[in-house]
């Protein structure tokens, strides 16, 4: 991934007068054309996420979370930039996906996830921030057997973990930029409730718009 | 006449309903709703009928090493010795076979043989033929003062 990330920022930017790219990769709200991934890595918790902007602010989104031997969640969504400035932004996103968790535990079910993220931004370096909310589904499957025959009905637990996160992103290249930051996820809240406090390095590169 | 045509947005969403419902099964339960006539009875005929305690466990739970002896699946009172009707749903899902567990509470104080008191006597059986969903079990209360777990039976890999 370092010698994918060296190969573009050798590349000619091709709009060299443009953001940095690292603001859209770091929260949304892409620009018409432009397209980031974002790279993370840590303890818990790993993080990559591809995004590429359709134009006023919407940015479908591409992402999987998860933590190693235990938990993954893919999902596809959209973030979209309300607020814009040369300070900073305001992203919101909603995706879609599923969540698998091994181990002793195990659950698996559609999952929907909303976030806020946003965004101070200087010359080479800002301040991020990211509040989320996930929901997952999980369905449970009920077979009533009698005499006179058997009888499935379905039924569906609901599960909420939020999530907490921030840090710093730094600019290295209009292309190329790194992250660090902490972050905080409560795992089903009212359940098992466990919190997993956790740090994070990044690694975000992409192409501003044409 | 062509056949009925659903949009493909439609279909998409009844694709994703079904494979969500399919592919994601978390807990799959499996009910048998049976109706156990038990008999309990003693050889004492000094026991005159009155309050009784009857347990209903699973034979074993678990599988290869962690297989355990015995689970409770409920409880509940009657009057015996004598002869009733429970009916109750038996989760399938949680173990195999079913054993009926009672004693006969003399002094009426609600506990199994508490210090000072009189001895009090048990019974347990394993229920057969529970896929008629009406099992029949006799329950003799031939012992005192012990619990389910005294009670040994085979379990099907022996």
């Amino acid at each position: 991934m370092l010698c994918v990330a060296l190969l573009f920022t050798a590349l000619p930017c091709a709009h060299a007068a443009g953001e940095p790219v690292a603001w859209s990769a770091i929260s949304g709200g892409h620009s018409r054309g432009e397209w980031s991934v974002d790279l993370r890595g840590g303890w818990p918790r790993f993080a990559a996420r591809a995004q590429v902007g359709v134009g006023k602010g919407w940015s479908p989104t591409l992402e999987l979370v998860g933590t190693p031997s235990w938990r993954i969640e893919p999902s596809l969504g959209v973030t979209k930039s309300v607020l814009r400035g040369s300070k900073g932004r305001l992203v919101l996103e909603l995706l879609a996906g599923w969540q698998v968790q091994t181990g002793s535990l195990a659950q698996r079910g559609p999952s929907l996830v909303a976030r806020i993220r946003p965004l101070i931004q200087g010359k080479k370096a800002g301040f991020w921030a990211s509040l989320g909310t996930r929901h997952t589904v999980l369905f449970d499957r009920t077979t009533r057997r009698s005499v006179d025959g058997s009888e499935v009905s379905w039924s569906a637990r609901h599960r909420w973990s939020p999530e907490i996160g921030f840090g710093g992103v730094f600019v290295l290249t209009p292309q190329l930029s790194l992250t660090v930051g902490l972050d905080l996820t409560f795992i089903d809240i009212g359940t098992i409730a466990l919190s997993l406090p956790g740090f994070q390095a990044g690694l975000q590169f992409g192409r501003g718009a044409p | 006449m062509s056949g009925c045509r659903l949009a493909p947005l439609s279909s998409l969403l009844l694709l994703i309903s079904v494979l969500g419902s399919t592919a994601c099964v978390n807990e799959d339960i499996e009910l048998w709703e049976v109706t156990l006539e038990i008999t309990v009875a003693s050889d004492d005929e000094s026991i005159e009928a009155g309050p009784l305690f009857i347990e209903l466990h699973h034979r074993e739970v678990g599988t290869g090493e962690l297989t355990y002896p015995l689970a409770l699946i409920e409880a509940f009172e009657a009057v015996g010795p004598g002869s009733f009707v429970h009916s109750f749903d038996y989760p399938a899902h949680a173990g195999t076979g079913l054993v009926a567990y009672a004693w006969r509470d003399l002094d009426e104080d609600a506990l199994l043989c508490a210090p000072g008191a009189a001895e009090e006597p048990v019974g347990a059986s394993e229920v057969s033929d529970l896929e008629s969903y009406s099992p029949q079990v006799l329950i003799l209360l031939d012992h005192t003062c012990i619990g389910p777990e005294r009670f040994t039976f085979p379990s099907d890999t022996n």
